[in-house]
């Protein structure tokens, strides 16, 4: 029944068959499994990509963060660094003042110091004064025997005292 | 002894439409679309962005062969993968089925790869005729060498491929009948000398092995060799004895193991080199087919790269 063909020979039958097996497979091959898998390839490489591009824009997101933070952080410091600065500054200020009133006060309560006792020695010599020139006058009287007008008495002994001079 | 190269075997004829011959090529050739169909169906459902093993193997030769067709035809012509895929697997396969023993490679008939080849020339004919319209297409044809050349292509690939594979039929038949005779006119030559010549070649061989195997201190030289001819000795010897002896007569000892290697270059090697010359020619043909990359296309394709 079955017979062999020519080594080199055309056979339009086995032809179509072959045309329409290889148009088979090419449709199914690429409706099943080209198509599909060329897509996921793809879908995954966008996947990636993205993944990549949200990792780089959180990255610099994260950066620029980053740098503000110490931006904001040296600003803080700057200003804490002023108000010490300033207090520091104004602490000074008020131990100088301080002291200068200190120094005034003193010098005002030494001063008036001097003067008090200025006051009190010259008060002191006018009672010694007084009181030698009432002994002067109760021996004058005594030895002289009358009484001296007061007037007279006090000129009196205001020149002996004066002729006594310094040396008192 | 004699050789007969002969095409595919009919296996029948449907008496309609005058006769359709049902040969060897139509069988193989259908048991290959449905193999790769059933594959195609089978490898292609439940794709997952995570993929198993199985798809990692699919994805990897499908970008295989989107490399090489972006290589040869541009990036911007990488949506003709299926196409060159589906060609290159039909001329693999149609190839290595003849692997199977009892089905002839479907490449190696002509009408196959002659319908393939004419199938990208007729795309090459309707790029250009899409491309320059019918007017200029056929005032191409004046000059008789444009002619000549358009039809040589098809022609040669169509025989390059069928060629190269039905050779590699004919060797392998040639290969088995010249060893069968060349182990019978030895065994013959070794029996017609009577049984002390076999046991001779026997002792021999035997000794050769011995004195192979024994360790040696310096490294030994050519041990291949000496051991494939100490075996074929041994072999000759014992089956010359048989035969001799009368107990054994006439075995093909010798096509045992030789046509293998021989079967791995022209039935391995060739189907897939043939496979893949077929489909980088179709590439390379169909894309100078093609117009060139434009500006705004190519960068949505030069992504799926």
């Amino acid at each position: 029944m079955g017979y062999f063909e020519d080594f080199i020979g055309v056979n339009l039958w086995t032809a179509l068959f072959t045309l329409l097996n290889t148009l088979t497979v090419i449709i199914v091959g690429t409706k099943f499994l080209f198509k599909p898998v060329m897509k996921m390839i793809q879908d995954r490489q966008k996947e990636i990509d993205d993944m990549y591009a949200d990792a780089d824009a959180a990255k610099a997101d994260a950066e620029s963060m980053q740098a503000q933070y110490q931006q904001k952080l040296d600003a803080a410091q700057a200003t804490s660094d002023r108000i010490v600065k300033e207090a520091v500054a104004r602490g000074q200020a008020r131990e100088e003042e301080i002291i200068r009133q200190a120094n005034a006060d003193a010098s005002a309560i030494m001063d008036k110091a001097s003067a008090d006792i200025a006051l009190e020695k010259k008060k002191a010599l006018n009672d010694a004064k007084d009181e030698i020139s009432d002994i002067a006058m109760a021996i004058a009287g005594k030895v002289v025997g009358r009484e001296l007008s007061a007037a007279d008495q006090s000129k009196l002994v205001d020149e002996f005292i004066d002729g006594l001079g310094d040396g008192l | 002894m004699s050789i007969d190269v002969t095409g595919a075997y009919v296996y029948f004829v449907i008496p309609i439409f005058g006769g359709i011959p049902i040969s060897q090529t139509t069988v193989s050739s259908l048991i290959v679309t449905i193999i790769l169909c059933t594959l195609f169906i089978v490898l292609g459902r439940g794709l997952t962005k995570r993929p198993g093993k199985c798809q990692v193997l699919v994805e990897k030769g499908v970008t295989m062969m989107t490399n090489l067709t972006a290589s040869a035809m541009g990036a911007h012509n990488v949506h003709w993968t299926p196409f060159m895929g589906c060609l290159f697997l039909c001329s693999i396969c149609g190839s290595y089925i003849g692997l199977t023993g009892f089905l002839r490679s479907a490449t190696a008939d002509l009408n196959c790869t002659a319908v393939w080849a004419l199938m990208v020339s007729f795309i090459i004919w309707f790029n250009n005729i899409k491309n320059d319209g019918i007017g200029k297409f056929l005032k191409n044809y004046v000059n008789p060498m444009n002619l000549i050349s358009d039809l040589a292509q098809p022609l040669s690939m169509s025989f390059r491929h069928f060629s190269n594979i039905s050779v590699g039929i004919i060797i392998s038949t040639i290969m088995y009948a010249a060893l069968t005779l060349a182990s019978t006119i030895i065994i013959e030559l070794v029996a017609s000398a009577g049984w002390l010549t076999g046991g001779a070649l026997i002792v021999a061989g035997l000794l050769m092995l011995l004195l192979l195997a024994l360790p040696a201190k310096k490294r030994k030289k050519k041990w291949l060799s000496k051991t494939v001819i100490s075996g074929v000795t041994l072999v000759v010897g014992l089956f010359g004895l048989l035969q001799s002896l009368n107990i054994l007569s006439d075995i093909p000892v010798f096509t045992y193991g030789i046509p293998a290697v021989m079967s791995l270059y022209f039935d391995f090697f060739s189907g897939f080199i043939q496979a893949l010359v077929f489909t980088l020619l179709s590439m390379v043909y169909i894309g100078n087919s093609l117009p060139g990359p434009e500006t705004g296309s190519e960068v949505s394709v030069s992504k799926s790269n």
